[in-house]
């Protein structure tokens, strides 16, 4: 504290606005991305290091190029089943999008509706889903029905949450400004209430995306033919756990790059928020 | 400036005010017991007056005004408007609250428009009306800025853009300017008092401040609580073009603050 009064960092001229606009966006950006390169280079490192001394045998820890070996040489295999994943994930996260917004709506208009659903909701969510999974293939077969139903299940809780919190978030001067206004509520949902919710909302969504992956892969662990959590399946009978790496680091890339496109779709639909405003502060 | 309210045929009877506030009363259910927001009371707003409403908090006030654009319905007695008894939110009522209420998302014009959006008004009319009210609140350079970019005096600038887009016959306003410092509440005052001149339009404000009320009204309405009623009605003998220094100067000033303060008990300081 005392050494930036005596020597701030950074000095501005007189009369700067304080908040200057685009410049070191990009800067900063760049370097905000160095550190977790950075991370990730070291515990490369250590990785390598770890295998090539010989400390662990390789069915206990693969070395990265052993991993790097099992991706490409099963690149074909891989990319199929990491297909079907993709798919299974992507269709059962917009189906909880869909049904999470469509509750957490009538939720928050219909106190009935809130004190029937609610705890069975949450008991829904108390539920692991993991323990329910064979329920579902014995309900939905094999196929990639009940894997769909998982992530749904998963990924639905998160967003009825920040659904409801979130059309719980609007002023309610600006309520009853629209009340005076004569609104019909059906403006007054799409103009004022729901882009009131987005920025809970998309926070919901975020954490709902990462979810809707495991959910998928659990519900293949459970009983499946096709699919990461079925790579990871094999490739763990057959003691071979440059694959089983191959795969997690796959599935971890497709979670990673889910919440990225949504971290993308939150910059630009609600730039107006706090949390983007004082990003680069 | 030609900020003009729709001119319409005097009333057909010509003592027919434009407001009439009727043996009102609103009491308001709570969970555990009934408040009695307002009792009896009786007003009555003329074409081109600025009404203000001061009195402690909690004397009904807001709970009155809400009344008048139809977002509270009185429990006993009527308000109307123009002789025709207000049941809901009304096409000439114009409303601004404390906080500016600005959607966070919008911009400063987009804002404004929303009361166009919001009643279906024709949307090119309006925007040459916005334009309009831009230009007399000196906000045209920041029509396309987010409200975060704005100091609270034009939040509240734009707010009042907003409740006038539509050409309200009566603006109702709510503390505007209760949540800002001093100067700029002084600037706006001023602002206000010149658009209200220069048009035909009928302003009723509650405010905490008595030297706001008197500078700005041409009746101040004084008003007690539990319940909520009116004590007394003070007519302001100044002209309705008023420079604030030589008003605060005026002895007609000082004689109706004063007046007002003895019935607030002088519980409500220098104001």
């Amino acid at each position: 504290m005392s050494t930036a009064i005596t020597a701030p960092k950074q000095s501005k001229e007189p009369g700067a606005k304080p908040r200057r606009k685009k410049p070191s966006k990009v800067a900063a950006g760049s370097l905000s991305a160095m550190y977790p390169v950075a991370f990730m280079v070291i515990v490369f490192a250590v990785w390598w290091g770890v295998t090539s001394a010989g400390i662990a045998p390789a069915y206990i820890l693969p070395s990265p190029a052993d991993t790097w070996a099992a991706m490409t040489d099963n690149a074909a295999y891989l990319a199929q089943h990491t297909w079907v994943t993709t798919w299974e994930t992507l269709i059962g996260f917009a189906i909880a999008i869909v049904v999470g917004i469509a509750v957490a709506v009538a939720m928050v208009y219909n106190k009935t509706m809130e004190r029937t659903f609610y705890p069975i909701i949450l008991f829904a969510q108390v539920v692991p889903k993991i323990a329910i999974a064979p329920l579902f293939i014995v309900w939905l077969g094999f196929g990639p029905q009940p894997k769909i139903l998982v992530a749904v299940l998963m990924a639905f809780f998160p967003i009825v949450i920040a659904g409801i919190s979130g059309l719980r978030a609007v002023d309610p001067e600006a309520l009853e400004l629209t009340s005076i206004m004569g609104s019909s509520r059906w403006k007054v949902f799409t103009k004022v209430r729901f882009p009131a919710a987005l920025p809970e909302l998309l926070g919901g969504l975020k954490v709902a995306a990462t979810l809707a992956v495991t959910g998928a892969v659990v519900g293949e662990f459970v009983g499946a033919n096709a699919g990461l959590g079925y790579v990871i399946l094999q490739a763990n009978g057959n003691i071979d756990t440059a694959m089983l790496f191959a795969a997690l680091i796959i599935m971890s890339l497709m979670g990673v790059l889910l919440f990225m496109i949504l971290d993308v779709v939150e910059r630009l639909s609600i730039p107006w928020h706090a949390s983007h405003r004082n990003k680069d502060a | 400036m030609s900020v003009t309210v729709e001119e319409r045929e005097p009333a057909t009877m010509t003592d027919t005010a434009l407001v009439d506030v009727e043996n009102v009363g609103i009491t308001f259910q709570t969970r555990k017991n009934t408040v009695e927001a307002l009792r009896e009371v009786d007003l009555k707003v003329n074409q081109g007056d600025f009404v203000a409403l001061v009195g402690p908090s909690g004397c009904g006030k807001s709970t009155l005004l809400r009344s008048m654009a139809g977002i509270i319905q009185p429990t006993t007695g009527t308000v109307s408007l123009r002789g025709e008894e207000i049941e809901g939110p009304r096409q000439d009522v114009g409303f601004v609250f404390q906080r500016p209420a600005l959607l966070p998302w919008r911009d400063v014009q987009r804002n404004i428009m929303l009361q166009a959006e919001m009643r279906g008004m024709d949307k090119n009319q309006a925007k040459a009306r916005c334009e309009e009210l831009l230009e007399l609140t000196s906000l045209t350079g920041f029509k396309k800025s987010l409200p975060h970019e704005l100091s609270g005096g034009m939040q509240q600038r734009a707010a009042l853009c907003r409740a006038l887009l539509h050409s309200p016959e009566i603006l109702l306003m709510d503390e505007p300017f209760g949540a800002l410092d001093a100067l700029t509440r002084e600037h706006l005052n001023s602002e206000l008092q010149k658009l209200w001149n220069s048009t035909n339009m009928t302003v009723v404000l509650v405010t905490h401040s008595v030297a706001e009320a008197v500078y700005l009204a041409t009746r101040v309405v004084v008003m007690g609580s539990r319940p909520g009623h009116i004590i007394e009605e003070f007519d302001v003998d100044l002209p309705r073009e008023r420079d604030y220094e030589a008003t605060m100067a005026d002895p007609e000033f000082h004689r109706v603050a004063h007046g007002v303060r003895e019935l607030l008990g002088g519980a409500h300081g220098n104001h």
